[in-house]
């Protein structure tokens, strides 16, 4: 496979939202609640990437039911998933040794670089 | 309510129609520069400015894509879209990513490039023109070499949104590797060159067809040699900058 990856954030938000059939507006809605608003695609971005990954092979057109008047679906791939995993593999080496910042021990939650669940 | 306005920097235009939306003016059609709005509630619609491979056109995806967001494509004019959303549906933003701007801007500069170099060949044609005792030839010069100005003062301002935008991803590494800083533009040195030869012509005292041709050969030096070195100062600066 040629190198894809990294991945940037848009095609791997992108790419993590049509694992199910989902329309551009309901990819944008699920970025951002994945997010919790820091990533918005606008309508220009998101439509570059589905452009870029359709022809690159990493996502579909849906087309379970052809019903012109209905918000053109994709879904991902199986390059896609491919690549997917290949990114998860190179962000989960990264937080991984990431975690020798605070010593062997391994990061808990509310610590720096953890992600804190904790009510303040 | 029509107005004219001509502009070559896309940000600024888009500014522009939002400013008018504030004001209650919607625009509804584009046409050479004069722009026609209709009334609308004061910050109805936010605008946006595309660029697209087409010209004129938009390709069915696109259309299709946009309508989807409610996107609403105003009008087409050469290889731009006017874009436009009703503000009370959320923000409206083309590009959220620096990826896309790089790609987005990468085409304007692609686009101001192909311009630039049919103006320049125009300008050429006007100068023969000019030189050749055409009517209102030199003002023809003059109207496109202020084009041609406006264009190149606009490829530069996109040139340096897009090496901001490069660096911030870190990714000019290319432009190293392929040897493209800090280095004088050969342009720079043809210019001066063909200034020498210019002025190595000696002064002929001849008349009638001969003197034409030698007054020409030496105008047509001339202006090569002043295009090369504006070129060349032009090139030079954004290599360094």
């Amino acid at each position: 496979m040629e190198k894809n990856t990294p991945l940037t954030e848009a095609l791997f938000y992108i790419l993590l939202s049509v694992r199910k059939p989902n329309h551009g507006y309901g990819i944008i809605q699920e970025v951002e609640k994945l997010t919790e608003g820091r990533v918005t695609l606008g309508p220009g971005t998101l439509y570059g990437a589905i452009q870029t990954m359709t022809a690159k092979g990493w996502i579909r057109i849906y087309s379970a039911e052809t019903d012109s008047r209905k918000k053109k679906e994709y879904i991902i791939t199986d390059l896609g998933r491919a690549v997917f995993a290949e990114e998860i593999k190179r962000l989960a080496e990264l937080l991984y040794n990431g975690q020798l910042m605070w010593g062997p021990k391994a990061v808990e939650p509310g610590e720096p670089g953890g992600k804190s669940q904790e009510q303040s | 309510m029509t107005k004219f306005h001509l502009y070559v920097d896309k940000d600024k235009e888009t500014a522009f129609l939002n400013e008018m939306s504030q004001k209650g003016y919607a625009l509804t059609g584009f046409c050479a520069g004069f722009y026609h709005f209709d009334s609308c509630r004061p910050g109805e619609y936010v605008y946006q400015i595309d660029i697209t491979e087409g010209m004129f056109r938009v390709s069915h995806d696109y259309r299709e894509f946009m309508r989807d967001m409610d996107v609403e494509i105003v009008c087409l004019w050469g290889p731009w879209v006017i874009l436009r959303k009703k503000a009370g549906e959320g923000a409206f933003e083309l590009y959220t990513d620096v990826e896309s701007n790089i790609e987005h801007y990468a085409r304007i500069k692609r686009m101001l490039k192909a311009v630039a170099v049919l103006e320049i060949i125009c300008l050429f044609m006007e100068i023969y023109g000019a030189i050749r005792g055409v009517p209102i030839g030199w003002a023809f010069v003059f109207i496109l070499g202020a084009v041609l100005v406006a264009i190149l003062k606009e490829l530069m301002r996109v040139n340096g949104i897009l090496t901001e935008l490069k660096g911030r991803i870190g990714s000019d590494r290319q432009e190293i590797q392929s040897g493209r800083t800090g280095r004088i533009s050969g342009y720079l040195g043809v210019g001066l060159f063909l200034n020498g030869v210019v002025l190595m012509i000696p002064e002929i005292s001849a008349d009638g067809q001969a003197a034409f041709w030698i007054g020409f050969l030496k105008g047509f030096l001339q202006v090569m040699a002043v295009l090369f070195m504006v070129a060349g100062c032009v090139f030079t600066w954004w290599r360094r900058g």
